[in-house]
């Protein structure tokens, strides 16, 4: 059996990447979070909570950056205080090295107008149809009422929902009701996009969708784009970097692929085996006692990370080991346009055999651990 | 019944309209933007002013937990004051005014407070001063709400102004107990609450059609 991991023929470095981990920026960021803390104070008795502890964070102009942590890691109040809707209790945020707390209240509407925001529950208003949702930030801000309508019809063609300009938000799916929200965060042409788990109330193929749109938005008007989630799905499919929440602090950042193939945190290691296959099936879980005897197969799994994802190396293991081997569970995904993913292979549970494997996988410079045997 | 009398139910039924209509405008005039107030004002909110929200929300409490037929005495002088006199149909207005003020004041909150605190939040976020996302949000969002509370709030003026006829308000409660009650007049009595109830009933309709109208958030195919 020959299993080919083909590269994607078109360009597929991780060029996205917004630089490479560990050097500085090359150009200004977008957005600067210096030493970010947020306390909100204990109320009747209650600890005082911290919300977000000494967030240090650079997005680079034109990333899809994704925050991701679980609920309660300080990820909403992350983003809210990029637009000013929360206060930090500590540090700064800058915005085109604009100190956001240095801005009074019309400096800090008109900074507003620059950063649209997208919400889990889309925030329409129930009362107006969706041109006229649309058209709000741009009414608010004084635009003349023919610009506004130019401008609406623009933004609807650009989501897709040119013929539903007339719909209620009451007579619209979840997903158009999102492509509404981007259309009415984007009226004002900011320079930075906040989405607050847009996709979170949204089904699967549905969040494919606003993802994808996301994209183009992105690249079509290189907008920034600041994401937060707790799908790591969400990371994997349009964010260049990710950092990740947890209790208030960043545990972890970096460009999504190295964060993906290198989680050096429990909490990341767990969020990225719920999409990259780490995960094994249950079945197979159970049939894996450690060292049990008698055992036929050795179970190890192997690790495709970066341009080797494209090596055929089961062929090459079956084929000079002159042994056989069982795929038992795997999965390939494609992260920043690099193939990455892990395979759960069985071979001949013979000692000599299983270092022979060990040794030809790793020679190829791809990881490889014993998980167990069996029978 | 003669015709004299039914042309008094027909003015009685005239003055009934004519001080409702006009203490429910004064009444919204005055109760909305204090209802908005005490809907927007406590700490942390888009005009946060905790302190005078809770001397406004103390004083709406006493004018509301003041008996109408006492409000109607006590306040005379005021009356006076402000209509020239304290008898008649058109210093009824007054009384009635004071009281359905704070009444629709209660109501706006309750409807404002109803909006999807979301909703308030993306308005900010789009960079909408206070006073915007007041009239671009909670109030377009709250008008079905306000729309049955202001009928809510008419209909109880209807119940109101029966009372009025002890300063000489006139209107149809003021027919029914000085013809029906103290004259013993069955039939006058008769006909006053069954145009009172018409009234209440047209009154209710109106509204509760008017906020079906007003509400985008039922599905309509």
């Amino acid at each position: 059996m020959t299993v080919v991991f083909e590269r994607p023929s078109s360009g597929a470095e991780p060029v996205t990447l917004a630089w490479p981990a560990g050097h500085a920026a090359p150009v200004r960021p977008a957005i600067r979070f210096e030493a970010v803390s947020k306390i909100y104070p204990g109320r009747k008795g209650d600890a005082a909570v911290m919300a977000l502890d000494s967030v240090t964070l650079d997005v680079a102009p034109g990333a899809v950056y994704g925050i991701i942590g679980r609920s309660g890691a300080g990820k909403s109040t992350l983003v809210r205080v990029v637009n000013g809707l929360e206060k930090p209790t500590g540090g700064r945020v800058r915005i085109d090295e604009v100190d956001v707390a240095s801005l009074d209240a019309a400096g800090l509407r008109a900074l507003r107008r620059r950063v649209g925001m997208i919400f889990q529950h889309f925030n329409l208003l129930s009362s107006r149809s969706a041109a006229d949702n649309v058209a709000l930030p741009l009414e608010l801000a004084g635009v003349p009422r023919e610009t506004i309508r130019t401008r609406v019809a623009e933004l609807l063609d650009l989501v897709g929902l040119a013929d539903k300009a007339g719909r209620y938000p009451a007579e619209l799916s979840g997903g158009q009701k999102q492509r509404v929200g981007i259309a009415r965060a984007l009226a004002t042409e900011p320079k930075v996009l906040l989405s607050d788990e847009a996709t979170s109330a949204l089904d699967p193929e549905t969040t494919e969708q606003i993802l994808a749109l996301l994209e183009r938005v992105n690249a079509l008007t290189g907008v920034t784009v600041v994401l937060i989630t707790h799908e790591m799905s969400v990371i994997k499919s349009i964010c260049d970097r990710v950092a990740v929440l947890e209790a208030g602090r960043v545990i972890e950042e970096g460009p999504v692929y190295d964060v993906f193939a290198h989680p050096r945190q429990e909490t990341t290691r767990r969020l990225v085996s719920s999409v990259n296959g780490a995960t094994l099936p249950q079945d197979l879980v159970e049939r894996l006692p450690p060292g049990q005897d008698g055992a036929s197969r050795t179970v190890l799994r192997i690790v495709f990370t970066g341009v080797v994802a494209g090596e055929p190396i089961l062929s090459r293991l079956s084929r000079s080991l002159d042994i056989e081997v069982n795929i038992m569970a795997g999965r390939i995904d494609e992260i920043g346009g690099a193939p990455f993913g892990n395979m759960v292979i069985a071979v001949p549970a013979r000692d000599d055999i299983v270092s022979a494997v060990v040794n030809l996988v790793r020679a190829n410079g791809l990881s490889i651990e014993v998980l167990g045997h069996v029978s | 019944m003669s015709p004299e009398l039914i042309n008094l139910v027909v003015a009685a039924t005239g003055e009934t309209l004519y001080m409702v209509a006009v203490a429910g405008l004064l009444g919204t005039l005055l109760g909305l933007p204090l209802g908005v107030f005490l809907a927007t004002s406590q700490r942390g909110e888009l005009f946060s002013a905790p302190l005078v929200n809770r001397v406004v929300g103390t004083v709406v409490n006493a004018a509301r937990s003041t008996p109408f037929i006492i409000l109607v005495v006590a306040i005379i002088p005021f009356t006076r004051l402000l209509a020239g006199t304290s008898i008649g149909t058109t210093a009824a207005i007054v009384p009635l005014t004071v009281a359905a003020t704070p009444f629709i004041a209660r109501i706006v909150e309750t409807a404002i407070r109803e909006v999807d605190q979301g909703l308030i939040e993306a308005a900010k976020a789009m960079g909408a001063t206070p006073l915007q996302v007041v009239r671009k949000v909670l109030l377009p969002e709250a008008l079905p709400g306000l729309t049955l509370g202001l009928t809510l709030t008419l209909v109880s003026l209807i119940g109101h102004s029966a009372m009025v006829g002890a300063v000489g308000g006139g209107g149809l409660g003021d027919l029914g107990i000085r013809f029906g009650y103290q004259r013993f007049m069955p039939d006058v009595m008769a006909l006053v609450v069954v145009v009172l109830i018409v009234l209440v009933q047209a009154v209710q309709s109106a509204g509760e059609a008017l906020a079906r109208k007003v509400n985008k958030r039922i599905r309509r195919d």
